[in-house]
Order: structure tokens, then sequence, then C-alpha cells
């Protein structure tokens, strides 16, 4: 390894450990990025042909595989201002309008005997309209939030790095991989919650050629979060209720609590998982591609109580993914042709106490169950000039999510999709120049739901939170999107980039919703 | 090949690997409850009730109907439980002639925080009479205060307003106005000695002058008892009018505000070295009881001295306090007060409020509003006010006051 990746990998390291937050950090990385790989300019294409990557998704979860998932080297820094803007239908935990500016730098480096990728962002964004909720990550941690019924908006930061090192030795290629993001959210009114979040992952990888024309992969994975929230008022007499979610509008009674300027309230959250996956992939252009991975997190709410904690929730989490696929190679043209199914299952369990603290009992109330699966097919026909890109892909999925109560009903929820997802794309190169220009058009049909909602939701829960994110959930709807890229090669050391994508969702019954994403960029 | 199978192999291994049984079964446990009639009841027939548990840490609710002192097993989820039994019962009394007959009466019988685990489970609840009130009730406690429209708190204006819920002129002489010691949001560890079935301890007692005849209330009529008799909203838009009370509680000059047009109550005794500031949130709970003499003694013979088990984490503390107490039998009407969220254990006897009621939830809803008892029904011009005591069922949450004014429904 030569001096300037063992500068960047120690600084990884040091990333990890100190959890640094500085964005003086993320120019040095990039810096050390930059001088380490500039040279091909591949950039462009690579994001241009970014469908064609992510469609095989589930082999790039290994970081063994990273010299297949790019062919060329390449670094990207960009700048980029994004914004989500829902006029009616949206979700009421994440609000009604995301704001960001957001920093990225990222690079691959293809080398004789190794591949090299390193990522750094920073974004700065905010959130209009949340309510029921006061957590950072609300997917990660539902369905046990602490919410609010005022809500507000929030202003968060967050930092991300990662790299992945992989070593290629005769046959077989080792990785290693280490992702880790920090982020904090607060609100600036009462109640102010404010959420600290650590996140690291870690995976090591391998491949093997079993013969000349297919290779294995076998990866696994450790997880680690941790949140760290508090709820807190300012203005003094003010109090605020804040809720214990447990589910379906229903709340924990006894942690459920009044938040006032004299006493807040604190808590944790830890996910600690893992995740092993294997792979299997031709070693030319053209064979079957199959993926498969397991992954089982444990997720624990701690409420703080004087310097100890009581458990209020914990939620097990286990999910499958596969693949199986195709992919062709002819003179100027790739096909692929890929399967693809999950199935992710959740169940979680309430800790009963006394008011003496001492825990009477943990039952299992609480599941949920996704599972998706469907087929698609892309066409990348290159040219020296121009290239195309067609893709189209049909998903179903079903989400459902239960509460069990032993004398009565239990409330639940019950939704069934099918997507339709057409994408086309078209590449032009000029003399010192090139443009991207994709089309995508994206409809949802709800084909199933249900809901039953329970007399033990709390503050409403039913009326502002369950039935309107239902509703929501339920819509069918039609996005359109266009995303253009133009690059300009300024010098011969770097070019230079803007990109404008758009995206236009027609609700049924609702009102639009749009966002954006206005970027500019370097290559180097 | 032999190769593609070990990786096949290898991706079955951790399929099966990762299979397992989600459907746990809900932990329950049998609850055998029997029901003890009161002693003074004479060969008591059941005649019909209803008993109400409530899991106190999902907040769900189970009612059945009771045929008999026994109740088939019940079958809960493992948790924290409240029970709240009401019934009648038909039983053998003597009328004003000495003659035996036969009777219905009400009964009630209340057990909170009882832990249900294990599998099986043994409860007994004694029962007791219900008893009807023929006197003064209390109306309406403001004792959240408001808020200026500057937002800030404003506590001058809290006040209680007491009705004479009969058909004849009741005197307020010697009425006197008491905060419970107990507070309903902290339930006391090893709390001792409990003396919550005969007597309510007590933090502060006013009363009301007079040698017995000087303050009458009309039937149908109230008086308003309050901090600060002025009129707050001149100071506070938010606020009302007190300037039309009949009494003030003070403090001393140095502490309180007196307005001289207004008679004061009499101070017997309070923990508090301060001005007697209700509880903000309403964790407190309130009587109101008769002393005719002004009783120097109160102090004394009514002293009440006990202690419980303060436990924070690896904290453990014995905690001494004193208050004083107030025997149940002389109280007139009891108000319990909680919130929602905060509610832990009952401060009075559940033979003088079977229930709780409140004002907002401990949040900024509380601010403004007060607990105003309902009304039953009219006799004639006069208004009857409900009063079952059950809090939960007599008084409105949360309601808009109205010191002075009983509205008609």
């Amino acid at each position: 390894m030569d001096l300037s990746l063992r500068v960047f990998f120690n600084f990884i390291v040091y990333m990890l450990t100190q959890k640094l937050k500085s964005i003086l950090g993320i120019v040095i990385l990039l810096n050390l990025t930059a001088s380490a790989f500039a040279q091909d300019r591949n950039a462009n294409a690579v994001d241009f042909e970014k469908e064609l990557i992510q469609i095989q998704s589930g082999i790039w979860d290994n970081p063994a595989m990273l010299g297949h998932q790019y062919n060329k080297s390449f670094t990207d820094v960009s700048l980029a201002w994004k914004q989500r803007k829902a006029n009616g239908l949206y979700r009421i935990e994440t609000g009604n309008k995301t704001s960001s500016i957001d920093f990225d730098a990222y690079s691959f480096k293809r080398r004789e005997k190794n591949f090299v990728f390193g990522r750094a962002s920073y974004s700065k964004n905010n959130m209009d309209n949340i309510k029921w909720n006061t957590v950072s990550d609300y997917s990660e941690l539902a369905p046990y939030i602490v919410a609010d019924t005022i809500g507000g908006k929030t202003y968060g930061e967050n930092y991300s790095f990662e790299g992945i090192y992989s070593l290629i030795q005769k046959k077989s290629t080792y990785a290693l991989q280490a992702k880790y993001r920090s982020s904090e959210d607060y609100r600036k009114l009462d109640p102010r919650p404010k959420s600290t979040v650590s996140d690291l992952e870690i995976k090591l990888g391998g491949t093997r050629e079993i013969n000349s024309k297919y290779m294995i992969g076998l990866y696994a994975g450790y997880h680690d979060y941790q949140q760290d929230h508090e709820v807190d008022a300012l203005r003094p007499g003010t109090g605020i209720k804040v809720f214990y979610l447990r589910g379906l509008g229903i709340s924990d009674e006894n942690f459920s609590t009044v938040v006032t300027n004299s006493g807040g309230v604190g808590n944790i959250y830890e996910k600690k998982g893992y995740s092993l996956g294997t792979q299997l992939i031709p070693i030319g252009q053209t064979g079957w591609y199959q993926s498969f991975s397991y992954k089982k997190s444990k997720l624990e709410l701690l409420k703080i109580v004087g310097t100890g904690y009581d458990i209020v929730n914990d939620l097990d989490a286990k999910e499958f993914q596969f693949t199986l696929g195709k992919q062709y190679q002819f003179t100027n043209k790739i096909f692929k042709i890929n399967s693809f199914a999950s199935y992710q299952s959740k169940t979680g369990s309430d800790y009963n106490y006394n008011y003496n603290r001492q825990l009477l009992s943990v039952i299992e109330k609480y599941s949920a169950k996704y599972l998706d699966g469907g087929f698609t097919s892309i066409l990348l026909v290159r040219g020296i000039k121009h290239s195309s890109l067609y893709q189209m892909e049909i998903k179903y999925s079903s989400d459902e999510s239960e509460y069990k109560i032993a004398n009565s009903k239990n409330p639940k929820q019950e939704v069934e999709h099918v997507t339709l997802r057409l994408n086309t794309g078209r590449n032009l190169q000029f003399s010192k120049s090139s443009l991207n220009i994709k089309l995508e058009a994206l409809a949802q049909y709800c084909i199933n739901s249900d809901l039953t909602t329970s007399s033990l939701a709390k503050g409403k829960a039913n009326e502002s939170l369950i039935v309107p994110n239902y509703e929501y959930l339920k819509s069918d709807w039609l996005s359109l999107a266009s995303n253009i890229r133009y690059d300009f090669d300024t010098k011969n050391t770097y070019g230079i980039y803007t990109k404008l994508a758009y995206q236009y969702m027609i609700i049924e019954n609702s009102k639009s919703q749009y966002s954006f994403n206005f970027a500019i960029g370097l290559t180097l | 090949m032999k190769k593609l199978i070990f990786g096949l192999s290898l991706l079955m291994v951790v399929s099966l690997f990762s299979c397992s049984d989600d459907d746990d079964p809900i932990l329950q446990s049998d609850l055998n409850l029997v029901l003890n009639p009161p002693a003074k009841l004479k060969a008591p027939t059941f005649k019909n009730g209803t008993v109400t548990v409530t899991n106190v840490n999902s907040g769900e609710e189970i009612s059945k109907d009771l045929y008999g002192f026994m109740l088939p097993t019940l079958n809960l989820e493992d948790g924290l439980y409240n029970f709240t039994v009401e019934a009648e019962v038909d039983y053998f009394t003597r009328d004003v002639d000495d003659k035996i007959i036969y009777a219905t009466t009400g009964i009630r019988g209340f057990s909170e925080n009882v832990e249900v685990t294990g599998g099986s489970f043994d409860l007994t609840i004694d029962l007791f009479e219900y008893r009807k009130n023929t006197s003064f009730v209390i109306s309406e406690i403001f004792f959240s205060g408001t808020k200026t429209p500057e937002g800030k708190q404003y506590n001058d204006d809290k006040y209680f307003e007491i009705y004479n819920n009969t058909d004849k002129i009741l005197y307020a002489d010697g009425l006197c106005i008491a905060e419970s010691e107990l507070n309903t949001a902290q339930s006391l560890n090893e709390y001792t000695p409990d003396v919550r079935k005969e007597y309510t301890p007590v933090s502060s007692v006013y009363r009301i002058p007079g040698s017995g005849k000087e303050y009458p209330v009309e039937p149908g009529k109230s008086i308003i008892v309050c901090d600060v008799a002025i009129d707050h909203s001149a100071e506070n838009a938010n606020s009302f009018d007190l300037s039309i009370a009949d009494f003030e509680w003070f403090d001393g000059a140095d502490v309180d505000v007196d307005v001289p047009e207004v008679p004061n109550m009499e101070k017997i005794v309070s923990t508090s070295a301060s001005v007697w500031g209700l509880h903000n949130r309403g964790f407190t709970s309130y009587v109101i009881f008769k002393m005719d003499d002004m009783a120097p003694e109160f102090n004394t013979d009514n002293a009440y001295h006990y202690q419980y088990t303060f436990v924070w984490g690896d904290f453990v503390k014995v905690m001494d306090f004193d208050a004083w107490k107030v025997p149940n039998n002389i109280i007139i009407d009891a108000v319990e007060c909680s919130t929602i969220s905060d509610y832990e254990w009952k401060a009075l006897d559940p033979s003088l409020d079977l229930t709780w009621t409140h004002a907002g939830d401990g949040d900024d809803a509380r601010y403004g509003k007060c607990v105003k008892r309902k009304v039953s029904h009219k006799e004639g011009n006069r208004i009857v006010l409900l009063d079952t005591n059950n809090s939960e069922f007599d008084f409105i949450p949360t309601a808009d006051p109205t010191p002075g004014i009983i509205e008609e429904e």
C-alpha cells in the first residue's frame, strides 16, 4: 500500500474512533482522496450508467466485488441543493418539506493488485411540519418513536464517511469496508428534541473464482447504531406531552409523560446487527448472477432514569434479499435481466414495569412484514458519440403491521402495491463536453389495503397520524422525473459539471409533490 | 462444478440458520377475583354490577358484567392493573319505625397497581357502601392558573367554588377546605402508616370564619373561595373577575395580597411557609369538611407523621414527613385530581372519591381551564349537581371556568 493510501485509511480509522464532526476533516479527506486518485475522468459515464450498476445492488453488498462494480477509475465532488415539498398527502412523521445543502465527494481507483473506494459527505438540512416524531432516522426506529403532537421544523447536520480497500490475490479477492455516519437533529422551539446519531458498519468480504466462467463471493458485516435522544422545554411554565409510541398510534402509558422546563426526557436507541451474504457472478460480461443476503438486528429503546435506564421496547428485525439474473454483452450493447425478492419481518416487545421500576412482563406485541419482488430489465447501447439506456421494472410489494391486544381486535394496517417503472436516457459526447439526459415515469397502483384502528390510540393519533399516513400509503400516484447533467472539461486535470433533477408526483385525490436536486460538481 | 455446489450449499446453510419461529403467544395470567361485601350490610344479595379492569401500562380497559360476588376467571395480559367495581345489592335493614325492610344500596370497590403475573393470580377486593352527600359540594376547582397574553404564568386567580346542592339553607361558617398531602402522581414506596381508609392526610387547611349562622348559602347558590379577590382581567386579559369572591385565603401581608373588602379565611395549618398555591398541574386533591369551632388544637390532635422509602437507582433513603390528617367520616365532599400521564395512585380513599378528574394533562392545555361538576337535573328552578363520589363521572375535565355561575347544560 503506498503512502497516500495508508494516510487515507488511517484517516478513516481516526474518523471512526474520534467521531470527528468537522467540515475541515471532509476537506482534508477529499484532498487526500483526490490527490491519490486523480486521473481518468469517468464520473460522467458512471453517473449515466448507474442504473446498470444498481440493478445488481445485492452483489455490491460484498465489498470484495468492488472491482466488478466499476470498471474505470473516477472521482466526483459535488455541492447540491435539494428540496422536496408535498402539497397534499405525506408521511406525517417525516414532514412535508425537506431542504438540504449536500456536499459529496467519492472516488474509485482501479489498480493492478487492489481497488480503493472512498467517500465523504456532509449535509445541512431541515424538515418542516414534522408531527408525531421527535427522533432522527424515523424508518430505522419505527414504530418505537418518541412523539409529540405539536411538531415543528427540524434542523440537522449529517456527516458520513466510507472506505473500501480490496486486495486481489491470484483467484481471490479480499476486502474491508467501513462506513461511519454521524448526525445531529434538533428543533429551536418547544418541545425541543435533540438527537445525536452515531452509526458504524464494518464488512469483510471475499470472492473466489470457481472456474473459468464464475466466481462466488461471501461477506459478513457488523452494524452498530446509537441515537442519543432528548426532549426538553425551555419556556417557563410550559408542559408538553410526549408519547412513547408502540405502533399504530398506541403509546406506552407508563413512560409517556409531560415535558416541562424543569424536566425533560432522555432516551437511547441502540441497534446492533449483523449481515451475511453470498454472491455468484460471471467473470466475463455474459452469464448468470445471483445474490442472497441475510440481515438480523436488534433495536432497544432505553429511557434514561436517574443514572440508569429502563428498556422500553425492543425490536427484532430479519431481512432476506435474493436476486437472480442474467447479463449479456454484445458488441456495443449490455443487457441485463434481473429478478429480485426481499422479505423483512419485525417483531417488537413491550416492557411493562410497576411504579418502582420493577419489570413485570415483556410481551411481544408488534409485528410487521414487508415483502417485495419483481423483474427489471435494462439495455445500454454504447456508441462513440452517444449512448442510450432503456430500463423497465415491475414490482409487487406488500407491507403490513399489527399490534396484538389480548382482549380485543388487533389494530392492523395492510397495503399492497404494484409499481411500474420506465426509464430512458441518452448520453451525448461532444469534443470538450458531454450531456446526460434521463426521463423516468414511475406509477404506483394500490391493489389492496386495509386499516383497523384501535381506541387505545392516544392523543387523537388515529385522526392525525394513522389515518392520514394510511391515506398516503394507499394512494395511487404517477411520478415523472427528468435528470440532466452537463459535463465540461475545462482543463486536462479536471472537469466541471452541473446537474438538475426534477421530479413531479401526481397523487390521486390529493395535491402534488415535487422534488429537485441542483448540483455543481468537479470530476477528477 | 464442485465449487459451485459448495457455494450454493453455503447459501442454503445461511438460509436455514436464519429461519426461526416468530409467533410467540402473548403472556397472560388467569385472575380469580373475589369481592367481599361490606360487613355492615345484613344478608346482602347481589343484584347487578360491573368490574372495570384497566391496564396501567397500555391504557386498555376491559369491562365485565358481574352476577355475584365471585367473578368467572379473567384472562389478562401480564402487567400492572387497576380494578374498579360498581354494583348494587339488596340487604335487610330497619326503617324509621324500626321495622325490618328489604333495601337496595350501591356498593363499590377499588384496587390499584395490582401486578398480574405468573400464570394465575388471586385478588380480593373489599367493597364499601356508597354514601350520598346531603350538603355542600365542590362545584369548580381552578388550580392551574392562566397565562398572560405574553405567555407568562399567572397564579393569583386560583379559586374554588362550593355549591349548596340541597333544598335547604346551609351555613358556610366553619367550612374548611384542605389540600391532600399525598400526590396522585407519586406513589410512595413502603408508605407507612397508610391511614387512607380512615383519614385523609392533608398539607393545608383553611376555614371559613363565623359562629354558625353568619354565612348562609341559599339552596342552588354557591360561594367562591380564592387567593386574591380582584378583577384579574384588568391585569391579565386571559383571566376573569374574582372581585365577586366571598372569601380569600390569606397567608400574611409579607407574602400575600389582601383585599380588605373580602373576608379572609382562617389559616388552620399549612406545610408551606409561603402562599398556598394549589398544585399547578393538578396532582393534589381537595376535601371540604366542617369544623364548627375554631380549633387551635387541630395542629396537635391531627398531626400525622409518615415515612416512605425513596429509591432512585442505587440510592435508597427513608424519608420522614409531617402533615395532618382529617377523619374521613367528617368529610363532606372530596375531589381527587391528577393527570392522564402522571397518575400513579389514589391520595384519597375510594369511598370518598372512586376515581379522579383533571384539567389538561400537565401540558399547556391546562392553563385557563378548571374541573367543573356536571349538572344532574333541575328541581324547580334549582340546579342539582351530579354527585356520585366518582369524579371521572361527576366532573367535566379541562372545562372553561365560570366563577359564580352555575350553568345549565
